[in-house]
């Protein structure tokens, strides 16, 4: 978790295209990157429906943030602080 | 019981034991098989129930009889008079039909009610009906203080689940009731409590679909309580009031009716395996969680991450399981089901587990083990982090 009065760098997070990618594959790419950086940001872009539920909710089980959600023409585009 | 069995009585399908192809079935909200005494009821309403019941001579005369005794014995278990019990074709059209009684009043229901019905309320709105939608909590329970303030805007009618089919969650309508007054009209979806479970006390209109106490399919139950106050348009040619079709089908009616009784006599309490499976399931798998009601005693929705669920269905049926989901994987649509996204439950891994009547404890077992293997291999091959 981090301390949401100083947010890290938001600058440079680690990119996960999971574009094309269905269910649980997105939420499954998004967490072994969380496990692997450990600590720090991740961007994650999926354009699986179902992603729009199951990121969020994964985010309340596994205890980290999500702190922007942006639709795009094609995708959604996900910050996640881990 | 004998298969050349003949009279069907409720006495014999309370005391049938639980059929052996039912201990690996986990999918009782969907329906159960009619029990033996069940298709007798309907193989002799074939005989005995074949004539339009509006005609006038003999064999009418008997249709009639088997379907105002069917009547007699659901109002009697609702505790209405049989003149608010009617059967339509299905439950959509049920509950249209429940909808058209109260033109007078505004609509308000709940997000995580059946999609079906959320569309015809849909439908009502671009009519011109005024309808409220009211949101649930994470555990998908509605918010009975807010929701009895709607009528502060007029009368009201709330269109509700008394127990979630879904995510098993019970909503508190007897508050609802209690607060909202007179100026409420309570139309209850008892598919998930009628013939197993303790229906909410204070319907207005009730809805049933006989297949989830093991009666057969094409047949809803629509009940009443002041009939003569429900303002539904009648046809002319409809039977019974005109608001069932002209000629009812009498051997269903019947066959529901005497399920219905079966159902009500047999010991259907499935609290404790409930309690043990979801504590069981919890303990022996991680990344997990149960959604909705969290100790319901007949539907469990787990969610399992990193876990797809149309696999997960696939790999449990393999071994015999019947279970459902909620998954986009496990839809037409590839969009999770509405319920889920509601009270923002991960969906990808879902499975939803109804107990039938009766399901034995040592199965219950059995079913965790098995689920607990496929879970872990099933995360194994995606690749999944270990949790």
């Amino acid at each position: 978790m981090t301390d949401p009065k100083n947010p890290p760098n938001l600058g440079s997070p680690t990119t996960i295209d999971a574009r094309g990618l269905m269910c649980p594959a997105p939420v499954i790419e998004l967490a072994k990157a969380a496990a692997e950086l450990g600590e720090g940001v991740i961007e994650l872009l999926a354009d699986d429906p179902a992603a729009e539920t199951d990121v969020p909710a994964w985010c309340r089980m596994r205890d980290v943030r999500l702190v922007a959600r942006e639709r795009h023409a094609d995708s959604m585009r996900y910050i996640i602080v881990v | 019981m004998s298969a050349s069995a003949t009279g069907a009585t409720p006495d014999h399908a309370g005391s049938a034991p639980i059929a052996s192809n039912l201990d690996r079935y986990l999918d009782a909200a969907s329906g159960l098989p009619m029990s033996a005494a069940t298709q007798e009821a309907l193989n002799a309403g074939w005989n005995l129930g074949w004539a339009d019941a509006s005609r006038r001579y003999q064999s009418a005369a008997q249709s009639r009889r088997l379907l105002d005794s069917a009547r007699n014995s659901v109002a009697h278990r609702l505790g209405i008079s049989a003149a608010g019990i009617f059967f339509l074709p299905d439950f959509e059209v049920a509950f249209e039909l429940a909808l058209s009684g109260f033109t007078d009043h505004q609509v308000a229901v709940s997000t995580v009610e059946d999609a079906a019905l959320l569309r015809e309320v849909d439908r009502h709105s671009h009519q011109g009906a005024r309808v409220q939608t009211l949101d649930v909590s994470p555990s998908g329970h509605i918010d009975w203080k807010t929701a009895a303030a709607l009528t502060e805007l007029g009368p009201t009618a709330f269109v509700v689940q008394d127990v979630n089919l879904e995510i098993g969650c019970r909503q508190p309508l007897e508050s609802l009731a209690q607060a909202a007054g007179k100026d409420a009209a309570l139309i209850v979806d008892a598919r998930a409590t009628l013939g197993r479970d303790q229906v909410t006390a204070d319907w207005d209109v009730l809805l049933s679909d006989p297949r989830i106490w093991g009666g057969p399919p094409g047949c809803a139950l629509l009940a009443v309580r002041a009939p003569d106050k429900f303002t539904a348009p009648r046809t002319s040619v409809g039977g019974f009031g005109g608001l069932e079709p002209a000629s009812p089908p009498v051997p269903l009616v019947a066959a529901c009716a005497l399920a219905l009784e079966a159902a009500e006599a047999q010991e259907s309490d499935t609290a404790a395996v409930s309690t043990y499976l979801r504590t069981e399931v919890l303990q022996r798998i991680d990344a997990c969680e149960v959604v909705g009601e969290p100790d319901s005693s007949f539907i469990t929705m787990f969610s399992f991450l990193y876990v797809a669920a149309d696999e997960l269905i696939d790999e449990l049926a393999q071994l015999g399981w019947s279970c459902a989901s909620g998954a986009s994987c496990t839809s037409d649509t590839r969009r999770p089901h509405h319920v889920l996204t509601e009270v923002g439950a991960s969906s990808h891994g879902s499975l939803r587990i109804s107990l039938p009547p009766g399901f034995p404890h040592v199965q219950a077992e059995a079913f965790a083990a098995d689920l607990t293997a496929v879970v872990m291999k099933l995360r194994r091959e995606a690749g999944a982090p270990s949790a």
